[in-house]
């Protein structure tokens, strides 16, 4: 037995309103609480203590919980990349900032040319502008995000 | 409430968290090996038949698995409408039929490591001193 159209719109009310976004995963969920509410009426429970069992199978804290677990599944690895990229430009910033200063010190004590210090101090300042900050203000920005939402 | 708890940390009944961690996926894997595809309830539902009830895989630790093996490419997903609403069937894509054997021999693997430290036979290392 398939359920009325009415019934159907108060489960779908009900996964929505307790904020499942991710369509995928909210057709999911409508058609597990549906198979759940069908399978209590073939026992012979109405509509409404059907519902009320769902419920408690899924309640409010597991829908909330599939969504936070869903996004964690799909971003863990952007985040893990996001964190390696952030270490490794903040790596070679310092690295090249250290040589940078060596070389010019060295340059200047021996009134060498200084193109080579000065190229990893450009470098250095490269890394850090276009390579740490975006990534690090990113990774800020997501967490902030990530905190108001929850 | 600290039994609503508990439940939540915990993706099966019966067993503890601490012992079927990681079992999941292989659970599901095999399950869709078998079958040419299976929809999330169906799934549910055969694990805890095939487990006499011991194992009940929860709604909270399924579909966010589901959903990331098929974002992997591990499993595919075809929509189908059941009457005004839609259901989802996973089945296992060509890679997931090689993460498949690899998943349950290293699942297999473990159990006999295992088996060997819990309950080791006259022979093995534990014996040797």
């Amino acid at each position: 037995m398939h359920l009325r159209t009415d019934e159907l719109d108060q489960i779908q009310l009900y996964v929505d309103q307790n904020g499942l976004t991710i369509p995928e995963v909210r057709d999911d969920v409508v058609d597990h609480l549906c198979c759940i509410v069908e399978e209590r009426i073939g026992e012979g429970d109405d509509f409404d203590t059907a519902f009320v069992a769902a419920r408690e199978l899924i309640s409010q804290n597991d829908i909330q919980q599939i969504q936070e677990d869903t996004i964690y599944f799909l971003t863990i690895k952007k985040q893990l990349i996001m964190i390696k990229g952030i270490f490794i430009t903040a790596y070679i910033s310092a690295a090249l900032l250290v040589f940078g200063i060596f070389f010019t010190t060295l340059g200047y004590v021996l009134e060498l040319p200084d193109i080579v210090g000065f190229s990893m101090l450009l470098g250095s300042a490269a890394f850090f502008c276009f390579g740490f900050l975006p990534a690090w203000f990113l990774q800020k920005y997501r967490n902030s995000v990530d905190g108001i939402k929850a | 409430m600290y039994i609503r708890i508990i439940e939540r940390l915990m993706p099966f009944q019966m067993y503890s968290k601490e012992l079927l961690k990681g079992t999941l996926k292989p659970i599901i894997l095999k399950l869709l090996s078998e079958k040419e595809s299976m929809y999330g309830y169906e799934i549910v539902q055969a694990v805890k038949e095939l487990s006499a009830g011991k194992i009940v895989i929860k709604e909270g630790s399924l579909y966010p698995l589901l959903h990331s093996l098929t974002k992997d490419g591990t499993l595919e997903a075809e929509a189908v409408m059941i009457g005004k609403r839609i259901r989802k069937y996973y089945r296992l894509s060509q890679k997931g039929k090689t993460v498949t054997t690899e998943s349950l021999s290293e699942l297999q693997n473990f159990i006999k490591t295992i088996e060997q430290i819990i309950y080791p036979k006259e022979g093995d290392y534990a014996f040797k001193n």
